[in-house]
Formats: C-alpha cells, sequence, structure tokens
C-alpha cells in the first residue's frame, strides 16, 4: 500500500504570491512587492510558442469534417449529421474494443443460459419422464382401468367402451415370439385441449387397429369444451392396449403424433426361464396322463375308479400349466401400452383450432422461457462484468503510474 | 485571451467549436512547452482536439470546466507521446535565435525561455498549465487528479524553482 504524503498548507506569503499571479494572468492591478512576478507571468506567456499556419489549417479542416480519420472522404450534409451523431454516441465512453468485449461477454452469458436451461431436468417437453411409479400402473389383462380418482363437478362420464373379447390369434405378418421371451411395456402420456380429446381418443383405437393391436379397455371422461367466452377444462381418457411386441416402436411413435407427448416410458422383462418351466410341466403331466389313459385301458374292477380319480387330477393340473404357458407366450407376443391423455384446457393438441386465446398462451409461454434465459444469461454476465471492470480499472490505474513516469523522465 | 465557454451536459458541434477556437493557442503552448519539439506538439494537439471531438458526449459538466477536461485529454496525449520517445532517440531541444530583439523585454524572454527548458518536465507543466493555458488552480488539479491544495503548492515551487532558474542564468549571462 503505497501512503501519500499530505501536502502541507500553503503559507500566507506563499498563498498571496499565487494570487497575485492569478490577477496579472488576468490582467488586474498587483500590489508593487509582486511587481516583479507580475513582470514574469507576463514574460512566460509572451514566450508561449505560437501554433504555425499548418496547424491552424489542418484543425480548421478536422471542425469542419468532423475530425475524419486521415483517408475517410468527409461526411456532407444530413449524413454529415447523422454520422457525427452516431460517433457522438459510439464514443461516449464506449470505445469500439469495449464494445466488442461487451457483445463477447453478452453472447458468451446467453450460451452458456441455453446450456444451462437445456441441461435442466424437465426442461424438454418431448424427452421428459416422470418418476417409473407414476408411469407404469399395469393392469391385469381384461381388467378395465379405474376411473379418475377426483373428477371434476361438470365432468360428463361417458359409458366405457366395450371390452372386447379375448386376444385374437396373430395377424398375418406378424412374426410368433422368438427363442427369447421378453415381455414389453410401455406408457405414454399425452396432453390436448379439451374440445380435442374425443379425437384423439378416436385416433388412439385407429393407431391400435392399424398394428394389428387389441384394445383391452378403454375409458373416457368428456370435461367442458372450449367456448368463445374461455378455454375448455377437464376431461382425461385412459387405454389398456396390446400391441404386437416387433411393432411396439412404430405403434408408439404414430400415438405419440396425436398429441402433445408430456411423459413416455417403456420397460422389459425377460420372461424365458418361466415359460420354459411352464412348457416342461405341461410336457411331463402330459406324459403323465397318457401312462394313466393306458393303465386305465388295461384295468379292472377296483383298479379303474382309482385310476380316473388320478387321471382328473393330473387333467386338471395339466389344463392349469398349460393356461399358464398360453399367458407366458401371450405376453411375449403382445407388449401393453398405457395411454393416459390429459385435456388440461391450457395444452393444445395437434388436431385442435388456434386461436387468440392459445396465442395468448403461448405468448406468455415464450415471454416465461426469455425471462429464465435472461435471468440465466444475467447471472453469468454479473461475475464476467465483474472481472472486466476490475480488469479495466487496474488497466487505467497502470496506464496512469507510465504516464506519470514518462514525465519524470522528460 | 481566454473565452469563458458555458458548460453543459452534452456539447455540441457549435459549443465545441468554440472551445475549439478559445483553447486552441493555449493548448498547443502547453504542450509545446511540455514536450520541446513543435513537430510532436503540433502531431499532439491535432490528435487532442480529435480525440476530444469524439467523446464530447462523455464531457461531464459536474466534473469539472471543458478546459480542464480538454487539457486533461491533450495531457495523456502528450504523456503517451514522452512514454513512445523513452523507446525513441530523444529530441533535441530546438534552440531559440538569440539576439533578435535587442530590446530589454527581448533579452528577459530569451532568459525565460532558457530558464524554463532548465526546469524538469513537471514544474514546466505546470508552469505551461498556468502561465499559457490560464487555469486556475481547481481545474490545474482536475487536469493532474489532484486535489487543489496539492496543486496550488506544487505550482508555488514550480514558479520558485523558475524565478531561481531565471536568476542563475542571468548572473551565468554577465561578463
Amino acid at each position: 500500500m503505497t501512503l501519500r504524503r499530505r501536502p502541507r498548507p500553503l503559507d500566507p506569503a506563499a498563498r498571496a504570491e499565487l494570487a497575485a499571479i492569478d490577477a496579472a494572468l488576468a490582467g488586474r492591478p498587483v500590489a508593487p512587492e509582486h511587481s516583479a512576478l507580475a513582470t514574469l507571468v507576463a514574460d512566460v506567456r509572451a514566450t508561449a510558442p505560437s501554433p504555425s499556419p499548418e496547424l491552424d489549417s489542418r484543425l480548421e479542416a478536422g471542425l469542419r469534417s468532423g475530425f475524419a480519420p486521415a483517408g475517410a472522404p468527409a461526411p456532407r450534409g444530413r449524413v454529415a449529421t447523422l454520422g457525427a451523431a452516431v460517433r457522438a454516441r459510439l464514443g461516449a465512453g464506449i470505445s469500439r474494443r469495449s464494445l466488442a468485449l461487451g457483445t463477447a461477454g453478452a453472447l458468451a452469458s446467453v450460451l452458456i443460459a441455453a446450456v444451462v436451461i437445456v441441461s435442466l431436468p424437465g426442461s424438454g417437453s418431448r424427452n421428459a419422464t416422470q418418476p417409473q411409479t407414476q408411469l407404469l400402473e399395469r393392469a391385469a389383462p381384461g381388467a378395465s382401468t379405474p376411473p379418475p380418482a377426483a373428477a371434476p363437478a361438470t365432468v360428463t362420464p361417458t359409458p366405457a367402451r366395450p371390452t372386447p373379447s379375448p386376444l385374437r390369434p396373430l395377424p398375418p405378418g406378424v412374426a410368433p415370439a422368438p427363442t427369447r421371451r421378453v415381455d414389453r411395456a410401455a406408457s405414454l402420456a399425452l396432453s390436448t385441449a379439451p374440445d380435442s380429446l374425443n379425437t384423439v381418443a378416436d385416433g388412439v383405437v385407429r393407431v391400435t387397429d392399424s398394428f394389428g393391436g387389441i384394445v383391452a379397455s378403454s375409458n373416457v371422461s368428456s370435461g367442458r369444451p372450449a367456448t368463445d367466452a374461455g378455454p375448455g377444462q377437464g376431461g382425461e381418457a385412459s387405454f389398456d392396449l396390446r400391441v404386437p411386441s416387433d411393432r411396439l416402436a412404430a405403434a408408439l411413435a404414430a400415438l405419440s403424433r396425436l398429441a402433445d407427448v408430456t411423459a413416455r416410458d417403456q420397460s422389459t422383462q425377460d420372461i424365458t426361464a418361466p415359460y420354459d418351466a411352464a412348457a416342461s410341466r405341461v410336457g411331463r403331466l402330459t406324459g403323465q396322463r397318457d401312462a394313466l389313459r393306458s393303465r386305465l385301458a388295461a384295468a379292472h374292477g377296483a383298479q379303474v375308479q382309482a385310476l380316473l380319480a388320478r387321471l382328473r387330477a393330473v387333467q386338471a393340473q395339466l389344463a392349469l400349466a398349460q393356461r399358464q404357458q398360453r399367458q407366458l407366450d401371450l405376453r411375449a407376443r403382445y407388449a401393453r401400452v398405457t395411454v393416459q391423455i390429459a385435456a388440461t384446457g391450457t395444452r393444445h393438441g395437434a388436431a385442435g383450432p388456434w386461436g387468440p386465446g392459445r396465442a395468448l398462451d403461448d405468448a406468455l409461454r415464450v415471454l416465461a422461457v426469455a425471462a429464465g434465459v435472461a435471468l440465466v444469461a444475467l447471472a453469468a454476465l454479473v461475475p464476467l462484468a465483474a472481472l472486466g471492470l476490475a480488469g479495466w480499472l487496474a488497466g487505467r490505474r497502470l496506464l496512469r503510474r507510465r504516464r506519470e513516469r514518462a514525465l519524470g523522465f522528460a | 485571451m481566454l473565452v469563458a465557454v458555458e458548460p453543459e451536459a452534452e456539447p455540441g458541434i457549435e459549443s465545441f467549436e468554440a472551445l475549439y477556437r478559445s483553447s486552441c493557442s493555449d493548448l498547443h503552448a502547453y504542450v509545446r512547452t511540455l514536450l520541446g519539439d513543435s513537430a510532436s506538439a503540433e502531431d499532439v494537439t491535432a490528435l487532442a482536439f480529435e480525440r476530444a471531438y469524439r467523446r464530447r458526449a462523455s464531457f461531464d459538466a459536474r466534473r469539472g470546466s471543458p478546459r480542464a477536461w480538454l487539457f486533461g485529454i491533450a495531457r495523456n496525449a502528450a504523456l503517451d507521446e514522452l512514454r513512445r520517445r523513452r523507446a525513441a532517440p530523444a529530441l533535441a531541444p530546438e534552440p531559440v535565435a538569440p539576439g533578435e530583439d535587442p530590446s530589454d523585454a527581448a533579452v528577459r524572454r530569451a532568459t525565460v525561455r532558457r530558464a524554463l527548458e532548465q526546469l524538469g518536465a513537471r514544474d514546466r507543466e505546470l508552469i505551461a498549465l498556468k502561465f499559457h493555458a490560464g487555469l486556475s488552480n481547481a481545474e490545474l488539479a482536475r487536469v493532474l487528479g489532484t486535489s487543489e491544495s496539492n496543486a496550488g503548492t506544487r505550482l508555488h515551487r514550480a514558479v520558485s524553482r523558475l524565478r531561481r532558474a531565471c536568476t542563475d542564468t542571468t548572473e551565468e549571462d554577465r561578463p
């Protein structure tokens, strides 16, 4: 730290001499004891060098041209005024280097903000995921989806669609289950406008049929449709689908195009071992049944009743084992897909009309995102600006020291 | 002759021209005294006016008079020139032709010139800012970046050294 020596106050004589100098410079009379000082003032002023005529003409030309850099044509008329104004504004304490540094800093901040926002969880609508426990509510085959827990008062429940018959045989073109048997499940959450709920629900059925799948159960509850007075409210639908496993990806893609996807999840489970165990049990029980039938053909008297009783028991076990094997086979051939459609009244699907209300909604969302970007950019810009300011102040101080040192060497 | 220039928040072209007219000779005299050669002084004077014109919107009347602001810009430009000279060979002071005017005043002025050349650059700068540019002590302080009392103290010391140098020069000239 540099300690500066505080200057001693001027003594009265020195103060009087300085006042005499000021008086002499202003052309006022001075006291007789300061006449020599007044003469010195006059002599020093008389030695003041005068600018040459060349400098005078150079400066006059510069003043007329707005001190344009050498080689640049002098602006004329309104352009001159405008150019001078722009230069004055740009030159108002902001050099070109400072402007470039500021712009680079702002761009870096916006870039950082964009990276941060993109990396935040839940920031993207298409790739958003929710906890698996919320998404994988697996219904047993053939069971209908339970109705919504808390339906609004205005919701009018519609009759559930008829539950289709048990699984049909595989349609032509569907490959049989591979050697490794895998149970696939997927869940999809869609969001749409209330007045588009039925359209999207019909689309789910249509897509399922087109891929050779089955609607195991469905439930659609319509809310209040949108009117001129305001957007619609409420309404939801749920579907429990079975889709051929080898077409699951394409079916999910088609379903996702029906409305805005708010969540999507998939899971797989290898069921090869339980299937093989069921098949082995079926084979063993089949052998036992055939053996009992042979013995029954040759039996007499009391043996017949005993063999019949054992045969009935084995046949019951065999039927159970065959049913388990069939269920595991169907789980491998058909994937379970749960589709939930929510009509929120604020989000809109691809099929809904677009009007002033939605435009306002979109505008508010854009403003919210822009405000978030600006906030993150500001958070990144403040430290950068502080560093820049510290560097600028240090640079100024260093430059000033160097200039004063140059004066000492002169 | 000094012309008072009304300070305003953002000097326009008209007020800048008035500042130029009232300060051009004084500014050149100050720079010339500080640098010691006329060619560099003219370049630095032109550069100072160019910079002042470009930065005229940044002038703040609350921080000092337009003259102090202009001389501050000129001082920085002159000191930058002195810094460049440290790397390059120093220019010799231009000789002043003696005896052009045999009158007493001419002799005195020649003495003053030689005494000024003997002063250090800091004292020479103070003398030029005060006597050539006619700045008040407050304006001196603004240009030098110091307090008004410190500027007054330094100015008084510089004047005392100038008077001593004039006396010494006169005695050396005596046969």
